[in-house]
């Protein structure tokens, strides 16, 4: 896969040529506006990483550029400028995300991955087993099965789908009204406190693994690791 | 006018409204006061000529007399063209006359000259006695002024009325009245242009301080707040003035705030500057592992991050303020996704959470509600020790909506107080040992203001005792 960095701060070229790298991915770089669309048209990139304040040219006006020319491919804007309307203006004149300046270079990657995805038509979207587990517990997309270390859970299918929903993203509260429709699909009469007897009934045989069951009142529930 | 001020075209000039305001009634004045002297002057000379054209008629009619048989008198006339001759005041004018019998008869003169004008037509009424009559007329296509005279003439055949008609051509008459109407305009020009002048000079005069005011205000440095002087401008200048002085006074302190902004911030930048410099060069030395001296250093980013971020979001705020016309949003909504956000953040706590929200539709760009409740949020949850009591309840009555997070937290110190909503005055370790960026309740203060509601913050006691902090943002609510 081929990475395209138009970036102009040196220090950040250079790390994030390193940290591409090191995923696997061909870095070319590029810290002049006037010349990005020159190296735009050679390298032919899977994916296009812009900082918008470039001298010679600025970012946009390249991108404006690019997408005249017919140049399609999809465009990751990192900037730091944070004010209004910026992200707007970015994803009307043809990028397709935007990240703001200084961002976690985890959350980069993964939104360069993403993008290369989606040009490469191969949308193999993690599998459960990529699913890091939390507090030994894992759920299995297929089947809607919730492991403990490995041991399939003795669970009513109302509390699986309270975990699964939950195990998405562990430490984060989901809110009530959706986990309630996740629990009660297509029941349109569920009272709003049913829920809660569903995740007292989680909470108890989840009492013995170190995941608790934490209830913000009035928002929804989360999992965290107890203490 | 000077150049470096251009006038818009619909300002007015106050030097020329005066100017005209006064000059053209008083032009206007003069032009209507010389045509009635000019005609007061030429019924005055009308008059006096028309006593000599009288003295002519009579002068005539003492030279007639009555003769006939008793019962049937006739007039005669003896009279000569050269009797006239004295009456014509100088060789310009010719006389005319003509003297008509009882019965009408032609006795004397030129037979040609109009017959005597009827009663009740237009002619004119002299001051003399009734039995005579003055009016303009005409004479072989020349203008004349025509006396008629009733001349009783007594005989010893008896008495009877004659008509004595006595015409003259109006040369002099003419130039008397060009003499009148060339002086007369004269006259007015020189009073038009001696009143034009002190007007102009007045008004110049007036608006004087106006424009040295504006002058002074040119001629002053970019810089320069300080007020204007007030003691020499007149009465109706102060309250200008003063006002001036008054704007000059807050932009100074505007600016000045505005500096001290700039200087506590750099300086608040530089802190974790400091530190991270310190850590890169104790990991360097080999003082501690490289994998702990990096996690040490990333909270320090984090830090000099979130300062930069709310340093940004600050200015955001008058960003939008100065949109204007902000979208309806459902603030409850904001406020469980906001919850939801940070929701990591209150389970680590361990906080006792509670939410209750209505349905709450505001005026305001989502970024900035959601920016309030965020570092509202953060305070409480950043504030409250590990399984405190953390509650969000929004309540709504007569067009408002209040939102009042109350935490278990230590409350606001008294000195605290006074400077709680201005930049980095608030920044204190919090319940886990970390300051905050100093800039979070700077930032909902200036939010709430933009939306034109309230925030308050008060610590809630029991006997002497704080049990926590209430903070409670009122919002107009969009019905």
């Amino acid at each position: 896969m081929k990475l395209l960095l138009i970036e102009d701060n040196v220090a950040m070229q250079t790390t994030l040529q390193r940290s591409f790298s090191r995923l696997g991915m061909q870095v070319v770089v590029c810290g002049d506006g006037t010349r990005a669309l020159d190296r735009w048209r050679a390298s032919v990139p899977d994916v296009v990483l812009l900082d918008l304040s470039l001298p010679g040219q600025d970012g946009l006006a390249v991108l404006a550029a690019a997408r005249a020319e017919g140049l399609d491919t999809p465009v990751l804007i990192v900037t730091a400028r944070g004010t209004v309307g910026d992200r707007v203006l970015g994803l009307n004149t043809g990028a397709d995300d935007y990240l703001a300046k200084p961002f976690d270079l985890d959350e980069l990657e993964a939104r360069v991955r993403a993008l290369s995805r989606r040009r490469l038509g191969n949308a193999s979207s993690s599998t459960a087993a990529d699913k890091p587990m939390f507090c030994g517990l894992r759920a299995d997309p297929a089947n809607g099965v919730c492991y403990l270390q490995g041991q399939a859970m003795d669970l009513s299918s109302r509390e699986a789908a309270l975990l699964r929903a939950l195990l998405v993203r562990p430490g984060h509260a989901t809110a009530k009204e959706k986990l309630s429709g996740l629990v009660f699909p297509g029941e349109s009469d569920v009272m709003p406190d049913a829920i809660e007897v569903v995740a007292y009934r989680l909470r108890k045989k989840l009492a013995a693994t170190p995941a608790r069951l934490v209830t913000l009142r009035g928002l929804g529930y989360l999992l965290r690791e107890g203490d | 006018m000077s150049g470096q001020h251009p006038v818009g075209t619909h300002a007015t000039s106050l030097r020329r409204r005066l100017l005209l305001g006064i000059l053209l009634p008083v032009l206007g004045f003069v032009v209507l006061n010389t045509a009635s002297l000019y005609r007061q002057a030429l019924q005055a000379a009308d008059t006096a000529y028309d006593r000599t054209l009288l003295a002519s008629a009579k002068s005539i009619g003492e030279l007639l007399e009555v003769v006939g048989e008793p019962g049937k008198p006739r007039l005669q006339s003896t009279l000569l063209y050269s009797a006239l001759e004295p009456f014509e005041a100088d060789n310009r004018s010719r006389m005319f006359y003509r003297v008509i019998g009882f019965q009408g008869e032609m006795v004397s003169g030129f037979a040609d000259l109009a017959a005597p004008r009827a009663e009740g037509d237009s002619r004119e009424r002299n001051v003399y006695a009734a039995l005579v009559e003055f009016y303009d007329d005409s004479y072989q296509g020349e203008a004349v002024r025509m006396a008629v005279l009733m001349q009783p003439v007594a005989g010893l055949a008896g008495t009877g009325m004659a008509t004595i008609q006595v015409a003259e051509t109006l040369e002099l008459r003419r130039t008397l009245a060009q003499a009148v109407l060339v002086q007369t305009i004269w006259q007015q020009a020189v009073l038009v242009l001696l009143v034009a002048a002190a007007v102009v000079w007045m008004v110049n005069r007036a608006t004087r301080p106006v424009r040295e005011l504006s002058q002074r205000m040119t001629a002053r440095a970019a810089t320069d707040l300080s007020p204007l002087p007030t003691g020499d401008a007149p009465r109706e200048l102060q309250p200008i003035v003063e006002a001036t002085n008054d704007m000059l006074g807050r932009i100074a302190r505007l600016l000045d705030h505005q500096k001290r902004f700039v200087r506590d911030a750099s300086h608040q930048l530089r802190t974790p500057l400091a530190v991270l410099k310190t850590q890169v060069q104790s990991a360097r030395r080999g003082d501690v592992e490289p994998q702990q001296a990096l996690a040490e250093i990333a909270i320090t980013v984090e830090r000099a991050t979130e300062l930069a971020n709310q340093m940004l979001a600050l200015a955001k705020v008058e960003q939008l303020r100065q949109q204007g016309d902000p979208p309806l949003v459902a603030w409850d909504e904001v406020v469980r996704n906001v919850a939801l956000d940070v929701s990591a953040l209150i389970a680590d706590a361990r906080l006792d959470f509670e939410l209750d929200t209505v349905a709450a539709p505001v005026r305001a760009h989502e970024w900035a509600l959601r920016e309030l409740v965020r570092n509202l949020l953060h305070n409480a949850i950043r504030h409250t020790p590990s399984g405190g009591l953390l509650s969000l309840r929004m309540h709504a009555s007569a067009g408002k909506v209040a939102l009042t997070l109350s935490d278990s937290g230590p409350g606001i110190a008294p000195e605290q107080r006074l400077r709680l909503f201005q930049p980095f005055s608030t920044s204190t370790p919090d319940a886990r040992g970390r300051g905050g960026s100093g800039l979070g309740l700077a930032i909902c203060h200036e939010i709430v203001l933009s939306l034109g509601g309230e925030i308050r913050l008060s610590n809630r006691e029991q006997t002497a005792a704080v049990l926590g902090l209430d903070a409670t943002v009122v919002l107009p609510l969009e019905t």
